[in-house]
C-alpha cells in the first residue's frame, strides 16, 4: 500500500523539485524519554535489549535497572508462566539466555528507581521460508544505473505470519587498485605481502516491512530489499547479502507501518501529519517508551552477486579518488620530504619504468578501513 | 534586488492612483460659524465659481460649523449633509446635490411590488441626477396600446440585458423616480411593475454597467427590453456586492456574495478567473497553502463547507491539486458565502455553505465566450434553441499541459501525464412567466500520470434539473433535484505481482423543495424540504495483472439518509429593528447492510475487536434542531448592528491524515462509532456607511464551540481501511475572532481591504494514551492562521486599460517539528515536539493584473481583451510546508522548506466574446 501514497508523493516531487531548500534548523532535545529496542528471537539466543534515554539531547545509558521478561505459554488448558531475567551487559546493552518458542507470548517490564515500565504481551509468530534472493539492475532516467536486491517468500502454513520484516548484512570483498609494493620508511621499503583483498560488512538501516494480509497467497515475490547505485563500490567485485526474514504480530506491523508512512510522506503536497506514535511499552502514568517490544521468529539466507551476474553494472568506481602520481627517483623523495603526511600515502611499483606510482593509502592498501579476515561465509 | 524593484515599482503606482482620484474634485478653504448651507454653497459659488445645483428645501434646516481644509466640495457637502438620502454628485464639471432613492432590501428573486402604492401620472422630468453615468438623454418607451388606457394598475414587465451580449442582468435594481416602487430583477433578467397609465421615469441599475434611465409612457399591460452598457469602469470594476449595501442593510449576517465581474478584477493565476481564489480574499476565508485543497471558513475544517454548484453539491472542488477550481468562469454568473448566519434551508455542514450559480441561459441569440492562457483553453457558447423558451449553453476547458510535458527534454517527464478538463452544460426552458426549468450538467476529470506505471484520476459529475415557480405574487419556490458523484482511481502496474487498481466513489442523490411565502410585506415565509440519500463505496482494490497476488477486496458501501425540514421568516418589525431566524431540525440514518466490529476496549484498538455484528436496514440515526437566529438593529442612518446564533450538524466528514486535504482522502458517514459533528456560532457585526456612501466597513466578531470534531490516531492510513472506528477519534473544537472590512465598491479606483485575527483550536482528549492527542491538551488546528489580511484593488485607467493589485499576507500555519533524532537499536527516529507547536514563516504575496480591452465597436462579429497577470510578482518562495528528514551525514536532522511557487509567474490571457 506504499505505493498508493507514492503516486501523491511523486506527484508532489515532481512539482516540487525546484522548491525545497534547506533551511536552518536546531534540534531542541526532548524530555526524560525511555528508548527500548531489542525482541524475542525465536531458538535458544543470547537476548538482546538496549535500554537507554534521552534527556535534552543526550542519550543517557540506563544502567542497573532491573528488566525481565515474562514468557506466556498454553499447552491444552494449561497456562505458564515463567520469568526471565536480563543482565546490564555494557553500555545500556541487557541480555538473558533463554529459548523463545513461536506461539508464547512474552512481556517486558522494566524497572527504573522511580517508575517501571511494561509492554503488552507479544505473541511470536510463526514464519514463513526465504524462497530466493536474486537480483536485477534498472535504469532510473535521472539517476543512473542501479542494482535491485529481491527477496521472494513463501509459506505453506496457515499459521506463518503475514506480517513480514527483513533486515541484513551485506559484505564486499575490497581490492585496491594500486595494490602497494613499497611503503614509505625514509626511503621505499618492500613489502613481502601487500595487504588485501579486505571486507567491509554493513548493516542495514531502515525500516523493510512488507503484509501479506490482504493478498490472495502468503507469498513474497521479489521485495526488494536493497538497491546499490552503478557509482558505489558495492559491487565493484563481489558482494554478499545475508537477508534476515522476521514474522510480526498484527499490532506490531502496524507501529512499524505508522512509522514508515511518517518517515516517507513528508515534503509532499499533502504531508502526513507528524507525531510521536506510542509504542506499546507504558509506564504506570500511561507515558510511553520510544520503540516496540515484540517477539519474532527469524530465517535467513544470503546470496553472492558479482558485476557479471547484471547486464548494467559495470566499471563500478572504487571507494576512493585513486589517481596516481607518477615520480621518478628524484621527485619521489622531493614528494615525500616536503611536508606530506608520509603515512598517507603508499608507492604501487609498476615496472613499466615509468616510475613510482605514488597514491593515497586506501587506494593501495585497505587494511586501514575494511578488514582483512576473510568471513567464514565467503566462498570462492 | 529584485524583490525592491518590484516594491518601488508597485510603490510608485500608488501617487499616480491618488492623484487620477482627485482629478474631479473642486477644492475649497473655508472657515463657517453655524452657517446655513445654503449660504455656505452660495457664498462658494460666488467665491470660487464652482456650479452647485440643490434645491433649497432639502437643506434650508443645515447649519454648518468648522473649519474646511483643502477638502473637495463635494465630499464637504456629503459629510455636512450627512443624510444618505442624498448624494452628492460631480458632473460634467457640476456638483450637484440629489434626493436618492432608497434601495429597499429585496431578498427574493422575483418580483417585489407594493400593489397599494400606485403611481400617478408625472410628466416633470426630475433634472436632478443619481448618478454621474446616468444619461442625459433618456430613451422614450411606450408601454402598451393607447386604446386600451384604464384607470386602473396595468402591469409592466421588462427585462434588463447587458447590450451588447444581451446576457440578462441578474439582481439588477429598477425604480421609478422619485416613487417608492422598486424591484430586483430575477434569474432571467426579467422584473414587474404595477403602475397606472401614465408617464414615468424608470431607472435601471446594475453593478459594472451603466446606469440607464428611460421616460416610460405606459398606455396598459405591455413589456419591453432595456439593454444596459458595460459601465466606463465596467471591466475595472470591483464590486463586492450585487447590492452595494447589503452588508449594511441586510439581516443575514455574514454573507460574502461575489460576482463575475469582481472575480475578473483579481489578477489570475495561470490565467484562470478563479471563484474560489476570489472566495479566499474575503475575511474569514484562508486555506493550508498555495496549492492546497478546498478553503477553511473561521477555523473550520475544509470539509464542513457546503459548496453547491446550481445546487448540487461538489466534494471535490480542486483541479490538479488546488492549482486550479474546477469552475469555468464561463460558467459563473455569482456566489454567496454564508459564513455566520446559515439560512435554515442550508444545512449539512458546520462552517460555511458556498453557492455557486451559472448565471441565466440567453433564450435570444447565439453568443460566445472563450481564453486562452499557456495552460489551459476554454470556449463555451449559448444558443436559443426556441426563441424565448429554449436554450442551452455548453462550454469545456481543458489543459495542455501533456504537451507542454512533451516538450521537457527529460525522458521521464515526457512519460509523465498531468491534465484535466471539465464540460458544463446548462439548459433552461422556459415554460411561461411563471415557470422555467434548468437542468444542469457537469462533468470534470484530472488524470496524472508521473510514472510510466502508476496514475491517477479523479472525476466530479454533476446532474441536476432546477424548477422555478411562481404561484402567486404572495407565493414562489423552486425544486432541485440532482445527482453528485465524486470518484477516484488509482493503479500502479510496476511490479506484475502487486499490480493493483484502488476504486472509490461517493453518491449523493439530493432533493430539494423552498417555498417563499411572502405574507405581508414585512413578513416573508421560507419553508422546506430537504433530503440526501449518500451511498459511499469506500474502496476496492482488484489485482489488474494475471500475475498479481493482490487478492480483491471491497470495503463495504456506506448508506445514509440525511433529511431535513425547515421554516424560517424574515420580519421587519419596524423601521429599526429586524429579525432572521428559523429552525432546521435534520435526521440522519445510517443504513445497513452493514458488518460492524465490537471492541472490547474503549481505544478501539484492531487487537480489541471481538464480535462482529451485522446489520441491515437502518442500524443507528442520529437527528436533532438547528436553530439559526439573525437580527438587525439600525442604530443610526448609517450604522447598523447586527447579531446571529447558528447551530449545525453535519453527517458527512471527511477523513484525512494528512496535514491538508487531498483528492485521494475519504469521506466517511456518521454511524454507531462515529457521532455527527454539532456546532454553534455565535456572531456579532457593526456596519458603518460613510459619508456619501463611498465606503463600507464592518467589524464582526465570532466564536465558534464544535464538538465531536475528527481527528485519527497519528500514522493513520484511512484508504482501504477495513476497520476506521479504530483509528479515528472525536474531539472538541474552539474558533473565534474578529474580522474588519473596508469596501470602496465605486469609482475609478476601487476594491477591499479585509483583515481578519482568528484563532482556532482542537482537544482530542480520550481515556487512553492511544486516544489522546497532545496528551488531552488543546492544540491549533492545521488552518489556525492568526492574521489575515487581504488588500484587493483595481484602478481604471480608461475605457480600454485597467489594472488591479492584490496583496495576501497570512500568518504561518502551524507545524509539528521534530524535537531530536532518537536511536533505536540499529534504527532511528525522529521524535517530534507537541503538535502544531510551531509554525511555518509568514506569507505575503503580491499580484498584479493589466487588462487590455479591444474596441468596443458593436460591427465587431467578436470581442477580445487580454490579460496580463503577474502572480507572486516579489518572487517570494513562500513556504508551503516544512518538512524535516533524518541527516545521515552527521546523524542530526536537515529541515526543508517546500514552497509552490519561488519565482513570478507572469500569464498572457487572451479572452474572447462573440
Amino acid at each position: 500500500m506504499k505505493k498508493i501514497s507514492n503516486v501523491l508523493v511523486l506527484t508532489s516531487l515532481f512539482i516540487m523539485t525546484k522548491c525545497r531548500e534547506p533551511i536552518d534548523f536546531v534540534e531542541r532535545g526532548l524530555p526524560f524519554t525511555l528508548v527500548v529496542s531489542g525482541e524475542v528471537i525465536n531458538g535458544w539466543e543470547v537476548q538482546q535489549l538496549t535500554i537507554t534515554a534521552y534527556q535534552g539531547l543526550d542519550e543517557i545509558v540506563i544502567r542497573d535497572a532491573f528488566v525481565s521478561i515474562n514468557e506466556y505459554s498454553r499447552e491444552g488448558e494449561l497456562e505458564s508462566t515463567h520469568e526471565f531475567e536480563f543482565i546490564d551487559l555494557r553500555d545500556g546493552i541487557y541480555v538473558g539466555v533463554f529459548e523463545g518458542k513461536v506461539g508464547n507470548g512474552y512481556e517486558l517490564i522494566i524497572n527504573l528507581s522511580n517508575r517501571t515500565y511494561k509492554s503488552s504481551v507479544e505473541k511470536m509468530l510463526p514464519v514463513a521460508q526465504i524462497d530466493s534472493i536474486t537480483a536485477k539492475d534498472f535504469i532510473s532516467d535521472d539517476e543512473g544505473i542501479f542494482a535491485q536486491i529481491e527477496v521472494s517468500a513463501s509459506s505453506n502454513s496457515d499459521l506463518d505470519s503475514d506480517y513480514y520484516m527483513w533486515t541484513f548484512n551485506e559484505t564486499y570483498e575490497v581490492n585496491v587498485p594500486f595494490p602497494a609494493s613499497y611503503l614509505w620508511f625514509n626511503g621505499p621499503v618492500f613489502l613481502n605481502e601487500p595487504a588485501g583483498p579486505c571486507w567491509i560488512s554493513q548493516k542495514s538501516s531502515g525500516l523493510l516491512i512488507s503484509s501479506t494480509a490482504n493478498a490472495s497467497e502468503n507469498r513474497i515475490t521479489k521485495f526488494p530489499v536493497r538497491i546499490i547505485s552503478n557509482i558505489d563500490p558495492e559491487l565493484r567485485t563481489k558482494y554478499s547479502i545475508e537477508i534476515i526474514q522476521r514474522s510480526l504480530n498484527e499490532q506490531a506491523f502496524n507501529y512499524y507501518q505508522a512509522v514508515q508512512r511518517i518517515t516517507d510522506r513528508q515534503g509532499s503536497l499533502s504531508d502526513i501529519q507528524p507525531g510521536n506514535i506510542p509504542g506499546n511499552i507504558l509506564d504506570q502514568d500511561g507515558n510511553f517508551a520510544i520503540g516496540y517490544f515484540t517477539a519474532v521468529e527469524e530465517v535467513s539466507k544470503r546470496a553472492f552477486f558479482s558485476p557479471f551476474d547484471f547486464d548494467l553494472i559495470a566499471n563500478v568506481p572504487f571507494n576512493f579518488g585513486c589517481e596516481p602520481a607518477i615520480l621518478n627517483d628524484s621527485e619521489l623523495f622531493t614528494f615525500m620530504n616536503q611536508g606530506n603526511n608520509q603515512d598517507a600515502y603508499m608507492i604501487h611499483q609498476f615496472f613499466d619504468s615509468q616510475g613510482w606510482y605514488v597514491v593515497r593509502k586506501e587506494c593501495a592498501d585497505c587494511s586501514s578501513y575494511a578488514s582483512t579476515f576473510k568471513p567464514s561465509f565467503w566462498d570462492e | 534586488m529584485r524583490h525592491c524593484l518590484s516594491l518601488l515599482l508597485f510603490l510608485s503606482i500608488i501617487p499616480s492612483l491618488l492623484y487620477a482620484q482627485k482629478n474631479d474634485c473642486y477644492i475649497i478653504n473655508e472657515d463657517f460659524s453655524n452657517k446655513n448651507l445654503i449660504e455656505i454653497i452660495e457664498e462658494i459659488k460666488s467665491k470660487y465659481d464652482y456650479p452647485v445645483f440643490y434645491k433649497s428645501e432639502w437643506i434650508d434646516t443645515i447649519y454648518f460649523s468648522g473649519s474646511v481644509k483643502n477638502e473637495c466640495l463635494t465630499s464637504f457637502l456629503a459629510g455636512a449633509i450627512s443624510n444618505p438620502l442624498f448624494s452628492v454628485n460631480s458632473f460634467e464639471g457640476k456638483v450637484i446635490l440629489s434626493h436618492n432613492q432608497p434601495i429597499l432590501p429585496i431578498s427574493k428573486y422575483f418580483l417585489k411590488v407594493d400593489p397599494s402604492k400606485e403611481v400617478d401620472e408625472d410628466s416633470v422630468v426630475n433634472l436632478f441626477v443619481l448618478d454621474r453615468s446616468v444619461q442625459l438623454n433618456p430613451e422614450i418607451i411606450q408601454i402598451g396600446n393607447k386604446s386600451e388606457i384604464t384607470s386602473n394598475p396595468v402591469l409592466v414587465t421588462g427585462k434588463l440585458v447587458e447590450k451588447e451580449s444581451r446576457d440578462p442582468l441578474i439582481g439588477a435594481l429598477v425604480y421609478l423616480d422619485k416613487k417608492n416602487i422598486s424591484t430586483l430583477t430575477g434569474l432571467d433578467g426579467t422584473f414587474a411593475l404595477r403602475v397606472l397609465p401614465g408617464r414615468y421615469h424608470l431607472n435601471a441599475q446594475f453593478i459594472g454597467m451603466e446606469s440607464k434611465r428611460v421616460d416610460l409612457i405606459v398606455f396598459s399591460t405591455g413589456s419591453f427590453e432595456l439593454g444596459l452598457e458595460e459601465s466606463i469602469t465596467a471591466l475595472s470594476e470591483v464590486v463586492v456586492t450585487t447590492d452595494r449595501n447589503s452588508q449594511f442593510e441586510n439581516t443575514e449576517m455574514g454573507v460574502e456574495r461575489l460576482d463575475i465581474q469582481s472575480i475578473k478584477t483579481i489578477p489570475k493565476i495561470m490565467g484562470e478567473n478563479d471563484i474560489v481564489r476570489a472566495t479566499l480574499t474575503l475575511p474569514g476565508v484562508t486555506n493550508t497553502g498555495e496549492a492546497s485543497q478546498g478553503f477553511n471558513v473561521r477555523g473550520g475544517n475544509a470539509d464542513q463547507n457546503l459548496i453547491l454548484y446550481n445546487n448540487l453539491p461538489v466534494y471535490n472542488s480542486s483541479h490538479f491539486f488546488g492549482f486550479f477550481s474546477i469552475f469555468n468562469e464561463d460558467f459563473v454568473g455569482s456566489s454567496e458565502l454564508f459564513k455566520s448566519y446559515m439560512p435554515p434551508k442550508y444545512g449539512g455542514r458546520l462552517s460555511s455553505v458556498l453557492a455557486i450559480n451559472s448565471g441565466d441561459v440567453d433564450t435570444e441569440e447565439l453568443e460566445g465566450t472563450g481564453g486562452i492562457s499557456p495552460i489551459t483553453g476554454r470556449l463555451s457558447v449559448s444558443s436559443p434553441i426556441i426563441k424565448d423558451k429554449l436554450a442551452i449553453k455548453v462550454g469545456s476547458r481543458l489543459t495542455y499541459s501533456k504537451w507542454i510535458l512533451n516538450q521537457v527534454n527529460n525522458q521521464q517527464v515526457k512519460n509523465s501525464d498531468a491534465s484535466f478538463y471539465d464540460i458544463a452544460i446548462r439548459a433552461k426552458y422556459k415554460l411561461n412567466k411563471s415557470n422555467s426549468f434548468y437542468i444542469n450538467a457537469y462533468r470534470s476529470k484530472d488524470s496524472f500520470n508521473l510514472l510510466s506505471d502508476s496514475s491517477f484520476q479523479y472525476t466530479n459529475t454533476l446532474i441536476g434539473l432546477e424548477w422555478f415557480y411562481k404561484l402567486n405574487n404572495s407565493l414562489e419556490g423552486y425544486v432541485s433535484t440532482g445527482f453528485s458523484e465524486y470518484d477516484y482511481t488509482i493503479e500502479n502496474d510496476r511490479i506484475a505481482s502487486a499490480a493493483f487498481r484502488i476504486n472509490y466513489s461517493i453518491k449523493e442523490y439530493n432533493i430539494h423543495s423552498n417555498m417563499d411565502y411572502e405574507i405581508t410585506k414585512d413578513l416573508i415565509l421560507s419553508f422546506g424540504l430537504n433530503s440526501k440519500y449518500y451511498e459511499v463505496a469506500p474502496g476496492a482494490i482488484i489485482g489488474t495483472d494475471t500475475a498479481s497476488l493482490v487478492e480483491n477486496r471491497r470495503i463495504q458501501t456506506e448508506r445514509g439518509l440525511e433529511s431535513a425540514a425547515y421554516i424560517s421568516s424574515e420580519v421587519q418589525l419596524n423601521d429599526k429593528f429586524s429579525l432572521n431566524g428559523g429552525l432546521r431540525y435534520s435526521v440522519f440514518n445510517a443504513i445497513g447492510p452493514k458488518e460492524s466490529y465490537v471492541f472490547r476496549d474503549i481505544s478501539r484498538g484492531i487487537n480489541t475487536i471481538e464480535d462482529t455484528l451485522s446489520f441491515r436496514g437502518i442500524y443507528q440515526t442520529h437527528h436533532g434542531p438547528e436553530l439559526r437566529l439573525s437580527a438587525r438593529m439600525e442604530m443610526t442612518s448609517d450604522l447598523s448592528l447586527k447579531l446571529s446564533y447558528v447551530r449545525n450538524r453535519q453527517y458527512m466528514n471527511i477523513l484525512s491524515n494528512s496535514t491538508s486535504i487531498s483528492p485521494i482522502d475519504i469521506w466517511k458517514l456518521s454511524d454507531e462509532y462515529i457521532k455527527p459533528q454539532i456546532g454553534d456560532q455565535y456572531s456579532l457585526g457593526m456596519y458603518k456607511l460613510s459619508r456619501g456612501r463611498f465606503f463600507e466597513s464592518s467589524i464582526e466578531f465570532f466564536y465558534k464551540r464544535q464538538s465531536n470534531l475528527l481527528d485519527y490516531k497519528i500514522g493513520s492510513e484511512f484508504l482501504l481501511n477495513e476497520s476506521i472506528a479504530s483509528d479515528v477519534l472525536q474531539g472538541e473544537g474552539t474558533s473565534y475572532g474578529v474580522e474588519i472590512s473596508l469596501k470602496k465598491p465605486n469609482g475609478r479606483l476601487n476594491g477591499w481591504i479585509s483583515y481578519t485575527y482568528s484563532r482556532s483550536f482542537l482537544e482530542i482528549d480520550g481515556p487512553t494514551i492511544n486516544t489522546r492527542l497532545n496528551n488531552g491538551e488543546r492544540f491549533p488546528a492545521n488552518f489556525d492562521r492568526p492574521h489575515n489580511l487581504n488588500i484587493v484593488s483595481n484602478y481604471k485607467i480608461n475605457n480600454r486599460f485597467s489594472a488591479s493589485m492584490n496583496i495576501s499576507y497570512l500568518t504561518g500555519r502551524p507545524v509539528t517539528v521534530p524535537l531530536s533524532r532518537v536511536q533505536v537499536g540499529d534504527n532511528s527516529l525522529i521524535y517530534y515536539s507537541e503538535r502544531n507547536e510551531f509554525r511555518i514563516p509568514n506569507y505575503f504575496r503580491v499580484d498584479v493584473g493589466i487588462n487590455l480591452e479591444g474596441s468596443h465597436k458593436k460591427e465587431k462579429p467578436a470581442h477580445g481583451f487580454w490579460t496580463l497577470s503577474v502572480y507572486n510578482l516579489l518572487g517570494r518562495n513562500n513556504a508551503y510546508s516544512i518538512f524535516f528528514e533524518e541527516n545521515l551525514l552527521n546523524s542530526g536532522i536537515q529541515g526543508y522548506q517546500l514552497s509552490i511557487f519561488d519565482q513570478v509567474i507572469p500569464t498572457l490571457t487572451y479572452n474572447f466574446k462573440f
